[in-house]
C-alpha cells in the first residue's frame, strides 16, 4: 500500500474513533456538580459595600466634614446674608476698630435701627 | 437577569460578574466550565477520582483570578484548558516519572486489555490508546480532535508554537493508528 494510501486510510479509521469518543464524551457526576457550584459561591469574592445607611444625605454630610462642619458653614453663610441686608458700611466702625484703624466709637452701632428695634421686643 | 449554561453572556462576562461577586454567575460558569475541565482531566488521566480533584483544583484557581480577570487578554476557555492540561501533565509525570515527551512502556495487560475493549467499546477503546501516548501528544489530539479546538487555540493553551502543535498532534495519530491499527478489523473498518 501506498505511504498516502496508508495514511488517509488510518486518519479515516482514526475519525471513525474520535467521533465514537466525542459521542461518548465523559460528563460529570451530578452531584460532583453539585460540589464544584457550592465551592464557587464559596470562593465568591465579597460585593463591594453599599453606601452607608442614610442615604446620599449622609454621603454629602461626611463629604463636607460631619455635622460640625455643616454647622460652621450654615452660620457663616446666614452671617453673609445679614451682612448683605444690613449693609457692608454699618459693619466698618466693627471692622475698622478690630483692626486698630479707628477709635472705637462707644456709642455707635453697626445694627441698623430697625434692627435694635426686632432684637429689643425678643 | 438569571443565566444558565447555554446562555448568551460570554464565559468573559460571567467571569468578570463573579469577580464583583455575582452567584448566579458562579452557578452559571460552573455548569458551562465545569464539564468541560473534568472532559479533559478525565481523557488525560484516565481515572475519574483524579480527574474530579483535578477539576477542583482548576475552578478553584478560575474564581481565584476572577477579581483580577482582564477584559480582551484571553479566551477564558483557553486559559482553563491551559490550567487542566498543565496540572494534568504534571501528574501524569509524578504518576510516571518520565519525560513528557517519552512514550512509556505497554504493559502486556494493557494491551490485552486494549482489545477486549476495542470489541465492545471504541469509545473507552480510544480513551485505553490514548493514555499510552506520551502526555504532550495526548494533550494535543485531545484538544484537537475530541475538544475540537483550532491549532492556534492549542498553541495558547499549550504555549508552544502552532508548527509544534501540528507536529504533536501528527505524532499521537500515527502512535494511535498503529495502536488500534492491527484490531481494526475486528471493529469492521477494514473495508473503509
Amino acid at each position: 500500500m501506498a505511504m498516502t494510501d496508508k495514511r488517509t486510510d488510518d486518519d479515516r479509521m482514526l475519525e471513525r474513533f474520535f467521533a465514537a469518543a466525542r459521542d461518548a464524551a465523559p460528563v460529570p457526576e451530578p452531584a460532583f456538580l453539585t460540589v464544584l457550584m457550592n465551592e464557587a459561591e464559596a470562593a465568591l469574592p465579597a460585593r463591594p459595600q453599599r453606601r452607608a445607611a442614610g442615604g446620599r444625605f449622609t454621603g454629602w454630610l461626611a463629604l463636607l466634614g460631619g455635622w460640625k462642619a455643616v454647622g460652621g458653614l450654615a452660620t457663616a453663610a446666614v452671617a453673609g446674608l445679614w451682612i448683605g441686608f444690613a449693609g457692608v458700611e454699618r459693619l466698618l466702625p466693627v471692622t475698622d476698630s478690630a483692626a486698630g484703624l479707628v477709635e472705637a466709637d462707644a456709642g455707635s452701632s453697626f445694627l441698623a435701627d430697625s434692627d435694635i428695634l426686632v432684637l429689643a421686643a425678643q | 437577569m438569571a443565566f444558565d449554561a447555554r446562555d448568551d453572556v460570554s464565559d468573559e462576562t460571567l467571569l468578570i460578574l463573579y469577580g464583583k461577586g455575582d452567584g448566579r454567575a458562579a452557578r452559571a460558569l460552573t455548569l458551562r466550565l465545569g464539564p468541560l475541565a473534568y472532559r479533559v482531566a478525565l481523557r488525560m488521566l484516565g481515572d475519574r477520582a483524579e480527574a474530579e480533584d483535578l477539576t477542583q483544583e482548576a475552578l478553584l484557581r478560575l474564581w481565584k483570578i476572577a477579581p483580577d480577570w482582564r477584559r480582551g487578554e484571553a479566551k477564558v476557555s483557553t486559559w482553563l484548558y491551559r490550567v487542566v492540561t498543565n496540572l494534568a501533565t504534571d501528574r501524569l509525570r509524578r504518576r510516571r516519572g518520565v519525560g513528557l515527551d517519552e512514550a512509556p512502556e505497554v504493559p502486556d495487560e494493557t494491551a490485552s486489555a486494549l482489545e477486549r475493549m476495542i470489541e465492545t467499546d471504541r469509545a473507552r477503546a480510544l480513551d485505553l490508546a490514548l493514555a499510552q501516548l506520551p502526555a504532550r501528544q495526548r494533550q494535543a489530539v485531545v484538544l484537537r480532535h475530541l475538544e475540537g479546538m483550532s491549532n492556534p487555540e492549542i498553541a495558547a493553551a499549550m504555549e508552544i508554537g502552532v508548527e509544534a502543535v501540528e507536529s504533536l498532534t501528527s505524532r499521537g495519530k500515527r502512535a494511535l493508528a498503529a495502536l488500534l491499527r492491527d484490531r481494526r478489523e475486528e471493529l469492521g473498518y477494514g473495508h473503509d
